[in-house]
């Protein structure tokens, strides 16, 4: 047996986004030792990206703002298919942990009297939301990391984990990772592990999510006995940039649209007005003229279709791209400039402008953009308890964007960074109590170290193979039309029988070159974890047959109350990536009357 | 520049080296971990209680601070900055501008009762720095590091050199307790 660099900690942390930042923080504070793995550098978490604020009710702007308020406009903007406690404890504690933040040296905007600013956004009653400018994430995760590294926390990075190991007895009891500068192994053994590892959107072609959200901590939950819930419901943005490849994926906000902006295919024709549903006929504009008279006077015309709600948007631009109509990268062109004069666009929009001509070098006051969906966040994830964040994986522990439950079918805007520090400080106090419990694990088992390097290594050994990239390509291709935004049954049935074949075709990955950051290599660890949750993801569509959320079939197309009792929960036996995925109707926590009668309330 | 964009360069080969200041692991990878030993150098805000409803400060107050919050850690700045890019021994005291932009942050934050003044003059060696602001030059962010940080910060330090009685009256008046960053400075393995 080989002797591998090892580390013990009570505490162990993979992922330093917010909610790992905060759950350390947690658990440091009880005195017990922790660590924290990160597969990038310390602050440069997916987090880092995120603009709008953080949602949290404490009333600064609109005093009748309270958290009933708050856990009614959650579980509504959920589709009533959230874990209700979850959506409760969010809705009571963000307060305190935004202030928390300030006290930590976090400097959020301010109103007139000095108190932290609130701003407006979709699904909140009130303006809620706690922000820097459009740099939240960043004020967020620097406070956070500041915290961290002033208690003298452990940190590795660029440390990537491949598998989460048991003891003897089937608890978790650490893991087995790898250093990306060498490609030297190494072991954590620790008494509880906590997941924070954020989301999966580089399963799909066109993502807002950063490199590191290939879904690992997803993946690795599932194979050591945690559930998956929700998968299904994933948000999508109807309007991301597509070209160049540099910044695929980045959102273009829905103010381009707003300000004149319209849809067009490679006809050059105003689509939109050929996807006007029934229920919106009334408030839709029906010519161009019309249309067109909406932005000066609200009241002169009705509404340009183009602003019809995000899945009717988005469905139209889908459709578009299947018939052959869409643009060269596979969207669809976003044209304000042919519309409004350059100083309008630059005055209006001046964040979209400097980050098209900086970041694509394309002129968005002469040129067209292009755009199409985007994958965004994923609201399903691990299950776990609301009070202290267990898995059903004795051990193991789950914050953050990796958990599920919080948000339902979907999420709220601002919800997210709240989430993060209102469950990653539950998820460092359950570890706690659970390593002071006594009953935490002991000794790594060795055989599945063994088994997780050999399968880690096995790409070098082929002589010949698959190239990784050509896979990641394809699997996002083929996930992005076919498990998309918009699904249906024949292309769902499709995608399973895909995702055996590039099951296979992982197995056959042949890797030149040495360990020490071999990017190909990197990769070929990454798509496990992808294939699994693209596997969950399918499932879990296949057999929602209704439209909820972030989940929407053209099948079918309306809400089904039958499926608004339970959550479709995945779990594995064989602890493999390649292992049999099952899957049940898992029911909804029932709920107390005094919050069903909130829900009913209207504020 | 990090952000340069090909187009904007002239035809033909472009050379791209690693950063200078850092060693090098693998092509154009570098080893940053000297940020992350200063970052553990800094003595962390000390506000006082928090009255029910949250602190009360104001937009302008917090402005000085929210610049300096902009930085990305790019560490462009500790790469261009000669003291360490030419002087490896330098490294050992001098903690350099995206530190010296945290340290003005927090001794321009209305609420801090830390004072960093003497630990930046001693140990971190803002001595070292003559303002050729090719640190302010690099920043993607737009940080005016060396005009509103650095100059400020070496005439607050320059106080309390020579004006000890000042100084030491302050002190008492503060209440300077150390914060648990003050705790053994431990490099992160
Ligand atoms: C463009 C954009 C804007 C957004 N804006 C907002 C907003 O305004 N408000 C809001 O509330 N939400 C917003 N969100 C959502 C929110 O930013 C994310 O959901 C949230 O930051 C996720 O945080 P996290 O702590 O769960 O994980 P992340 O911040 O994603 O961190 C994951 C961590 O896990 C580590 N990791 C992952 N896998 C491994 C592995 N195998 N081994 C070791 N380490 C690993 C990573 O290195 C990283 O440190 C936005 C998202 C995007 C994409
Ligand atoms: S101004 Fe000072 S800190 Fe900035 S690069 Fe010059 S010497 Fe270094
Ligand atoms: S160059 Fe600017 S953004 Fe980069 S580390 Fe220095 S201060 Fe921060």
């Amino acid at each position: 047996m080989t002797d591998y660099e090892h580390h013990e900690y009570d505490v162990l942390i993979i992922g330093a986004g917010g909610a790992g930042l905060r759950a350390a923080i947690e658990a440091k504070q009880r005195g017990l030792s922790v660590g924290i793995v990160t597969k990038s550098l310390l602050g440069k978490a997916h987090t880092v990206m995120a603009e709008g604020g953080m949602a949290a009710a404490m009333g600064n702007v609109y005093p009748e703002d309270n958290w009933k308020v708050h856990f009614r406009d959650t579980m509504r903007g959920g589709k009533y298919l959230n874990n209700y406690r979850m959506a409760e404890l969010h809705a009571k504690e963000s307060p305190d942990r935004v202030w928390e933040l300030e006290q930590w040296g976090a400097l959020f905007d301010r109103t007139k009297d000095g108190k932290i600013l609130q701003r407006d956004f979709g699904g909140h009653r009130y303006a809620r939301l706690a922000h820097v400018g459009d740099r939240t994430g960043l004020e967020l995760i620097r406070t956070l990391q500041q915290k961290v590294v002033s208690m003298g926390t452990d940190v590795y990075m660029e440390c990537k984990v491949l598998k989460l190991v048991h003891d003897a007895d089937g608890r978790v009891a650490g893991c087995v990772a790898y250093w990306r500068p060498s490609g030297e192994f190494v072991t954590f053994g620790a008494k509880s592990v906590i997941l924070a590892t954020g989301g999966t959107g580089k399963s799909w072609k066109f993502t807002s999510n950063s490199w590191e959200g290939t879904g690992d901590g997803h993946a690795m939950a599932l194979w050591a006995g945690a559930q998956l819930i929700d998968m299904e419901c994933i948000q999508f943005h109807p309007t991301g940039m597509v070209w160049p490849h540099s910044v695929r994926g980045l959102l273009v906000t829905e103010g381009v649209r707003g300000d004149g902006g319209v849809l067009r295919n490679s006809e050059g024709k105003r689509f939109m007005f050929n996807y006007v549903a029934d229920m919106f006929r009334a408030e839709t504009a029906e010519t161009e003229e019309e249309a067109d008279k909406w932005y000066d006077d609200h009241t002169a015309g009705r509404r340009p279709p183009e602003l019809l709600p995000r899945d009717e948007v988005a469905r139209a631009i889908n459709t578009e791209v299947k018939a052959g109509r869409g643009s060269p990268h596979g969207g669809v062109f976003l044209d304000i400039a042919s519309r409004r004069s350059p100083e309008f666009i630059r005055r209006r929009l001046p964040s979209m402008y400097h980050q098209f001509m900086e970041l694509a070098g394309v002129d968005i006051t002469t040129d067209p953009m292009e755009i199409g969906p985007t994958c965004h966040y994923i609201m399903g994830g691990v299950k776990v308890d609301a009070e202290t964040a267990a898995t059903l994986a004795p051990g193991l522990f789950a914050a953050g964007e990796v958990a599920g439950g919080m948000h339902g079918a979907n999420r709220l805007g601002g919800n997210s960074l709240s989430d993060l520090v209102v469950f990653g400080k539950r998820a460092g106090m359950g570890a706690a109590d659970y390593v002071e419990s006594g009953q935490a694990a002991t000794t790594l088992d060795m055989g599945e170290v063994e088994a997780a390097v050999k399968e880690a290594l096995a790409p070098f050994d082929r002589a010949s193979g698959e190239n990784p990239y050509d896979i990641q390509r394809d699997l996002q291709e083929m996930m992005q039309v076919n498990v998309g935004i918009i699904r249906t049954a024949s292309e769902l049935e499709f995608a399973a029988t895909e995702l055996d074949k590039f099951t296979e075709r992982v197995k056959n990955i042949a890797v030149k070159g040495g360990r020490a950051y071999n990017p190909g290599w990197n990769l070929t660890t990454d798509l496990p974890a992808m294939l699994t949750v693209c596997r969950t993801v399918t499932r879990g569509a296949t057999l929602r047959k209704e439209s909820r959320g972030g989940h929407t079939r053209e099948d079918f197309p309306a809400a089904d109350p039958a499926f608004a009792k339970f959550n479709f929960a995945h779990s594995t036996n064989g602890g493999n990536w390649d292992s049999p995925i099952d899957t049940v109707e898992s029911p909804l926590l029932e709920m107390p009357d005094d919050l069903k009668a909130l829900l009913e309330e209207d504020h | 520049m990090c952000m340069t964009r090909m187009d904007q360069l002239p035809e033909g080969e472009v050379t791209v080296t690693p950063m200078k200041t850092f060693p090098i692991i693998r092509d154009l990878v570098t080893d940053v971990s000297f940020n992350y030993v200063q970052a553990q150098k800094v003595p962390a805000l000390l506000p006082p209680p928090m009255p029910e409803g949250g602190y009360r400060m104001f937009q302008e107050d917090v402005e000085r601070g929210q610049e300096f919050r902009k930085c990305i850690e790019c560490f462009l700045c500790q790469d261009v900055c000669h003291v360490i890019r030419d002087h490896e021994d330098n490294k050992a005291s001098y903690s350099g501008p995206r530190f010296f932009i945290r340290y003005a942050e927090l001794e321009m934050h209305p609420l801090d009762q830390n004072d960093r003044r003497h630990l930046v003059r001693e140990e971190m060696g803002l001595g070292y720095c003559n303002i050729t602001k090719c640190c302010t030059e690099v920043c993607p962010e737009h940080i005016h590091i060396t005009d509103n940080a650095i100059i400020p910060l070496k005439e607050r330090v320059v106080d309390v050199a020579y004006d000890p009685v000042a100084w030491l009256g302050r002190k008492i008046l503060r209440r300077t307790n150390r914060s648990a960053a003050d705790a053994d400075v431990q490099p992160a393995p």
